[in-house]
């Protein structure tokens, strides 16, 4: 098992592109955290 | 990778600035109870003790000498580890390190006397003691020599290793150290030339504007030298912390590099609401300011990236099963970690603080204080503690025990909670128009004001829980620093990947990197600075009595 | 150097919102003229008597036409000078019809002082030689708090005004 895991590894380390599915989704909430606070920052300037 | 073990009389040189750092947390931390306890208005100061003298030393010691100490030390430790440290080296660091002292006592002494009572930002025209001045150059002045030693460090390992591209770390504390002394000539520049001569009574009047430039020419860069210690460990150090690899060296070091090009030419998105600067200056430095964001974003994805690729290597295959299996139980992970978390709530802060016209909401209310708090108190101080989690005994030879290590997660979690609760209401009374920078009052005694209170009594709760955090910390450095057993805990450095992409050769072309930087400086600056002294007003002549001198 | 597919994605959408922020912000700040305060005008502290916006008799609320009032007003540690009412007592707060176009005018005659009139964008540095100013419109009716926000000595907190919008 493990060393099958280590293989699998190396290839994907060949194409250069690592599985990163969870990253790229916590990223994206990060994004849309910062998007959503300034837009309600900015909406509360206007407002005032 | 070649390491280099730190020899004992290294070690001694790097714990020397430890003491110095975890004392000033100490008295920092006391200075911010009594604050907190102040601005609920039940709490008087004894023996006629002014609120703002205590302010004075909460700043100057905590974001001031505090991390830079913690700072020059851990770096110099580096060095050592990475690319070596001669015995004349050593003795010129201790130098640094003694001139950086006698200036903390000198400026120190003058708080004490009630003869500083300017804040860390000392604006002109409040005046404070020369000497006061004088002890913040020389903490500075230690730094550059700690700077030069750094760049001979580094070159003289490059001699031996001409083909080599330097080791990670050591290239970062270099970018940091450079980044460093370009904003501390702005520094220089005001005390030297303007506010110390002033000060004695040579110059009769100071440009008041012209100073405040150019400490907030300094200022923005300030938080990034506090910030870059705690990018290095993420970056390499957490990798080898969590049983990984480095994600991408090319990356890690093209992220400092926009670092040192973007945090300096900046300093003006802490200045948007001033009446003498230009608007479309403003708006350009606030350009400049989401461009420093980048390298942020950049680490966001490399941070995850490291977690994932770790934990699937160990064999989790689920979408998120590699964030479980993180080493949540091991200190010296977990407090990055929570300094991480906290990171992303006072980064987003910090783009709405810059964001022009925004400022006007927020500029100068507790909002600020809650802000930086998030950054420099949490996310950097918290990953400061877990390197001295590991630090710390290695320095002197012990280990972290699982005791210890336990403590250490306690305390990472009342940092949590504490800075939660007051961070929290600080965020709020400031949206709500609360000043910071100020002792307890009821101003008009208008419904506003009756808001803030209830808010300032949560900030009080939150600083009391913050305190026992730092009592708790300063108990664990005891422990660690005199008593933990006799061992060797590990210096631990990431290493890459045995088949990692190569880095290019031109991140290491200082040269083009430097002179970028410069090229932005003079871009963002010249126009406005001339401006600033061609359409100078009258001067101002020094205050004494409203800082009770 | 290789970058990751997923992180051409991230650096797209971080580096586009901050795109968009800024185009925001210009657009506001440059075609709305919602600019922080920047007047650019200098003055000499010491001889604020001598100008016309902070000449004593000119300090405190002036209408100037239907709806649109100027507000003057000396900040000195630590205090700030409305001017004086009829009785010839200072002004502690100013009153302002909501709806109004209000601009506000202030100096300071020694240190750095702040003004800000608490829960609005009335938010000014306050800088010995130059003066500040900032156009708002007053519409929510109420008591709001005017504090100091910038240190300025050992009565920083001492200093305030209020506003009544009705």
């Amino acid at each position: 098992m493990k060393t099958e895991f280590e293989t699998k590894q190396q290839t994907e380390f060949k194409h250069g592109e690592e599985k990163l599915p969870g990253t790229l989704i916590a990223v994206l909430l990060l994004g849309i955290a910062m998007v959503v606070s300034w837009f309600g920052a900015y909406g509360l300037f206007l407002s005032r | 990778m070649q390491e280099f073990p730190l020899t004992k009389p290294q070690k001694k040189l790097s714990m020397s600035f430890m003491y110095v750092a975890f004392i000033s947390l100490l008295i920092g931390g006391l200075m911010g109870l009594l604050q907190v306890l102040v601005r609920t208005g039940k709490f008087t100061l004894p023996f006629g003790i002014d609120y703002y003298q205590v302010l004075t030393v909460h700043g100057v010691i905590l974001a001031l000498v505090m991390t830079t100490f913690f700072i020059i030390g851990f770096q110099y430790s580096i060095m050592a580890k990475t690319v070596g440290m001669t015995d004349k080296q050593r003795r010129l660091a201790w130098l640094s390190f003694w001139v950086m002292l006698a200036g903390t006592i000198l400026a120190a002494a003058m708080i004490l006397l009630g003869q500083g009572s300017v804040l860390y930002t000392f604006y002109t025209p409040l005046r404070a003691h020369p000497i006061f001045y004088i002890g913040l150059t020389l903490v500075i002045v230690g730094t550059w020599i700690a700077a030069g030693i750094n760049f001979r460090q580094l070159y003289l390992w490059k001699k031996e290793h001409k083909d080599e591209k330097s080791p990670l770390l050591a290239f970062m504390v270099t970018i940091n150290m450079i980044m460093w002394c370009i904003a501390t000539l702005g520094l220089a520049a005001s005390v030297l030339f303007h506010i110390l001569p002033w000060s004695l009574g040579y110059k009769a009047t100071i440009n008041v504007l012209l100073t405040r430039t150019l400490f907030w020419y300094f200022g923005h860069p300030l938080v990034y030298f506090w910030l870059l210690p705690a990018y290095m460990a993420w970056y390499a150090i957490l990798p080898k912390i969590i049983g990984g690899k480095i994600f991408s060296d090319g990356l890690a070091r093209l992220s400092f590099i926009l670092f040192l090009m973007f945090s300096i030419p900046v300093g003006f998105h802490h200045q948007l609401t001033e009446p003498g600067i230009d608007p479309l200056w403003k708006y350009i430095q606030v350009t400049l300011t989401m461009a420093v964001v980048v390298p942020t974003l950049m680490t966001a994805f490399s941070l995850f990236a490291t977690f994932e690729t770790t934990g699937r290597k160990k064999g989790y295959t689920s979408l998120f099963g590699w964030f479980k299996k993180l080493p949540w139980k091991d200190a010296r992970f977990f407090a990055m970690f929570v300094g991480m978390l906290f990171f992303i709530p006072g980064g987003i802060g910090g783009i709405i603080n810059a964001s022009h016209q925004l400022n006007q909401m927020v500029h100068n209310t507790v909002w600020v204080t809650g802000h930086f708090h998030l950054t420099v108190a949490t996310a950097v101080m918290l990953t400061f503690f877990a390197i001295a989690y590991w630090l710390v005994p290695h320095l002197t030879g012990r280990t972290l025990t699982p005791g210890i290590n336990r403590l250490g997660i306690i305390q990472t979690i009342t940092w949590g909670v504490g800075m939660l609760i007051m961070s929290g209401a600080m965020h709020i009374a400031g949206l709500l128009g609360a000043p910071r920078r100020s002792a307890f009052s009821m101003y008009d005694g208008g419904e506003q004001v009756t808001t803030w209170i209830g808010y300032q009594i949560m900030q009080a709760v939150g600083g009391a829980i913050l305190f026992i955090g730092i009592l708790l910390m300063v108990f664990i450095f005891i422990r660690l620093a005199f008593f933990a057993p006799k061992g060797e805990q590990e210096y631990p450095i990431a290493e890459e990947e045995d088949h990692a992409p190569p880095t290019p050769k031109i991140l290491e072309n200082w040269k083009l990197w430097i002179g970028l930087t410069a090229a932005l400086i003079l871009f963002a600056y010249t126009i406005p600075v001339i401006d600033i002294i061609q359409h100078s007003p009258p001067g101002s002549e020094p205050f004494d009595w409203p800082v009770g001198r | 150097m290789h970058l990751h597919r997923y992180e051409k994605i991230w650096l797209v959408f971080g580096i586009g919102s901050l795109v968009l922020f800024l185009l925001v912000l210009g657009f506001s700040a440059f075609y709305k003229g919602m600019q922080p305060q920047s007047a650019i005008e200098v003055c000499d502290p010491n001889e604020l008597e001598r100008t016309e916006d902070f000449k004593p008799e000119n300090l405190g609320v002036t209408k100037v036409d239907e709806g649109k009032y100027i507000v003057n007003m000396v900040a000195s540690a630590f205090n700030y000078d409305f001017g004086t009412d009829e009785d010839g007592k200072p002004v502690r707060k100013i009153r302002i019809p909501k709806g109004s176009q209000v601009l506000f005018q202030a100096t300071t005659k020694d240190v750095i002082h702040g003004f800000q009139v608490a829960g609005t964008n009335v938010n000014m540095m306050l800088e010995p030689g130059f003066v500040s100013r900032y156009e708002t419109k007053l519409d929510k009716p109420g008591e709001y708090t005017v504090v100091c926000n910038e240190y300025c000595g050992v009565g920083h907190h001492l200093m305030f005004a209020t506003v009544e919008v009705y």
